[in-house]
Parts: C-alpha cells; structure tokens; sequence
C-alpha cells in the first residue's frame, strides 16, 4: 500500500500545483474539484472516515458546485481572466522556497512530536460511556467541546449572511436557464435521485451517533439534494426569505443554546446536558444542526435570501 | 489465496483494464460524443467489475448488496450526466467529427 499512498500523496501536490497555475479559471475549479476527491481518499486512507466523508461532501461536492455556479454568474470577459500579469519572478521563487521551507519544518516538528501520555484525547476516549454517544468523533463535536461546534453553526450562519450580502449584486435572481431542462431526464434526476438523497443525507446525520457520519456530512448531502432540486427548476431562489425559511436557519444554533441552558439552574455549567437524557437529546441537536446546514448551504449555492417552488 | 480471491483479483483487474480504456477514449478521441461514449460505456463496466471484484472479496452478501446499489447509483447519475452533456453540446451546435 506504501505505493498507492505515495502516488495519492504525490497526485495532491501535482494537483495542488496544477490548480493555482491553470491558466484558465475553468480548468482551475475542476481541478480543485479531483484535489478535493483525492483528499477525501487519503482521510479514507488515513483511517479517518469522518473527515473524508466530510471532504467528499463538502470540499469537492458542495465547494466545487458552489466555485461552478460563481463561475457561471462572472460576466463573460471574466470568465477567461488571463490578463493579470504573473508575479516577478523573484517573488514567485519567495514564494515557492518559503512554502517548501514551511512545508519541511512542519514535517519534522509533526515527526518529532511525542504523542502526550495526559492529553485529552485519551481522557475524552477513556470516559466516552459518558458522552452519550458512541461513536468519539461525535462525543467530542456534541458533548466534550460543544462550545467550538456552537460558534462554528454561529460562523456558519454569519458567512451565510456576508456571502448573500456579497453576492447579491453579482447574479440574477433565478433559476438555471441552461438549454437541457427540458430534457426528459430531469424529471427522473429531481423525482428519484432526491428521495434517495435525503434518505442518505439523514441516514448520515443518524449513523453519526456509532459510526462514521454526522451533522456537517449529513447535512451537506441533505443541501445537495436541494442543490439538485434547484438545477432541474424544482426549487428557485427568491429574493424574499419566508419565516419558516429564517426558522430553518437559526434553527440549529437556537437548539443548541436552549441545550445548553436546559440544565443550568440544576447542574450550574452551560451545555451539561441531563443524565439518562444524552442521547435523545444529541440526536435531536444533530439534526437540528444537519437542517440549518443544508439549508444555508443550498443559500448560498441559490444567493438568494430565500427559495420558493416556481410556478409552472 | 482461494479461489474467490483469484477471481475477484482478476475481476478488479479487468475493471481497471476498462477505465483505461475508457481513459484512453477520453483523452484520444476527437469530439464530445464519442468521448462520452468512450467514457460512460467503459467506465460504468470497469466500476461494475470492480464492485464486483471488491463484493467477493468481502464473502459477505450485505456488503455486496450494498455494492450492486452503489454500482446502480452510479450507472444511473452517469447515464444523466452523459445525456445532459451530450445535449447541451447538440443545443451549442457541437459537430461530430468525420472519420479521417
């Protein structure tokens, strides 16, 4: 296997290269897009099926689609935009040593680290009966540091807002105008392809509590099927977003909170959560968080504030 | 090795044989269409020989449900994508390119 992880390794840095000097933004996303599957293999590889299922749903899915449909709502001229000068020469071997540099201390700082005998990795895997959950990834993400996963949904939420902000001016309401909706495969694609979607997408949110899965993975396949949804003009963004839309939204952060403060007055500490109660209440949170992501992430794929059915 | 693990590893083998010839089309043939035939028809068979080399060798019939589904998946989203191609570059007045 020493073979197929050097090739993996040494197919990232090509790709990793390939994708800032293409010259052609096109070209450039796409190869983003396979870096991103390859990451994902080398997670698999690394025994860490979480974060692969997270790269592969996120990072080449979600990321590539998103990079795609700016692409798309560039005016024309900047669609091929060569005519920035490259950098001078000087600054581009800077670059290129200072990189490498980085690149070989931090390999040897990571090689000489001993892993640490007290670290709270093995006390959180030690006392894991208490998280209420089996599966670590999720222990940790819900119940030991569930303050860094409440302000990541916080984080989430106001990049949602900036991008929407941002993006406005950018693109045209609507939906896609491309010449294939009509094809006769559109309906199969929206009629089969998202129930089987949604089914994976919660079965995900689900299988984080024993196994590889979870809020961030669940909830990006549940946003892909939206995405799919607005592609064959089953969804459209509107430019006005509905209260159930907003509740959506918040939904996982005000969740999360209410949590967080259910047991205050009793146990005198934020996010202790009730005895005999962890697991409902982690599973309810986990889909919770998995609702609001698909929804802000299917936001920022429309750029629009809201979505409605079109009217046909 | 038993001879389950001999016929998967041939499967698999003859699976990574069609992705490159599919590869091949990709990268050889000389308009959009033929190489999306190059590449759905290849592809699909060498991913199905492949799944079915990996479902033997997990000897478990589970697993290899769960494996014909995913083969199923993907046949069906690339039979879609390659359609959606193919159309698209017809509506873009794509040409088929002759036979030299």
């Amino acid at each position: 296997m020493i073979l197929f992880d050097g090739v993996l390794a040494l197919l990232i840095v090509v790709l990793a290269w390939r994708c800032v000097t293409a010259g052609d933004l096109y070209l450039g996303i796409v190869v983003f897009i396979v870096m991103g599957l390859m990451l994902a293999l080398s997670w698999a590889r690394l025994d860490a099926p979480d974060l692969a299922l997270a790269e592969a749903a996120i990072g080449a899915g979600l990321l590539g689609v998103l990079l795609l449909s700016t692409w798309r709502a560039l005016p024309g001229h900047r669609r091929q935009d060569r005519d920035h000068p490259p950098a001078r020469k000087a600054v581009r071997w800077l670059a290129g040593v200072a990189s490498v540099a980085f690149g070989l201390v931090m390999a040897a700082l990571l090689h000489a680290l001993q892993p640490d005998e007290d670290a709270a990795g093995a006390l959180a895997l030690g006392r894991l009966t208490e998280a209420g959950v089996e599966q670590p990834v999720t222990a940790v993400l819900l119940n030991f540091r569930s303050y860094d996963t409440l302000l990541e949904m916080g984080v989430l939420l106001m990049a949602l807002i900036g991008a929407l902000l941002a993006r406005t001016p950018l693109a045209p309401y609507g939906a896609a105008t491309d010449d294939g909706t009509d094809s006769p495969l559109i309906p199969v694609l929206a009629t089969t392809f998202t129930p089987l979607l949604l089914l994976v997408g919660a079965f995900l949110v689900w299988a984080g509590a024993y196994g590889p899965g979870g809020a961030f993975q669940g909830g990006a396949v549940l946003g892909g099927a939206g995405v799919v949804l607005v592609l064959c003009n089953r969804l459209q963004g509107a430019p006005e977003a509905g209260i159930l839309l907003r509740l959506l939204l918040v939904l996982g952060v005000k969740v999360f909170i209410l949590a967080g403060l259910l047991m205050l007055p009793l146990e005198g500490a934020f996010m202790a959560y009730p005895p005999g109660l962890t697991y409902p209440i982690m599973i309810a949170i986990e889909f919770c968080l998995a609702t609001s992501i698909a929804v802000s992430l299917l936001l920022l794929f429309t750029g629009t504030h809201g979505v409605r059915v079109p009217e046909r | 090795m038993s001879i389950s693990a001999w016929l998967a590893a041939l499967l698999i083998v003859a699976g990574t044989g069609f992705f490159f010839a599919g590869t091949m089309g990709l990268l050889r043939f000389p308009d959009v269409f033929s190489r999306l035939h190059a590449l759905t028809k290849a592809d699909n068979t060498g991913l199905g020989l492949v799944a079915a080399g990996v479902a033997l060798l997990h000897q478990s019939w589970r697993h290899a449900a769960l494996i014909t589904v995913i083969w199923l998946l993907a046949l069906a989203a690339s039979s879609i994508a390659c359609h959606l191609v193919a159309r698209d570059a017809l509506a873009r007045g794509e040409q088929r390119e002759e036979k030299p």
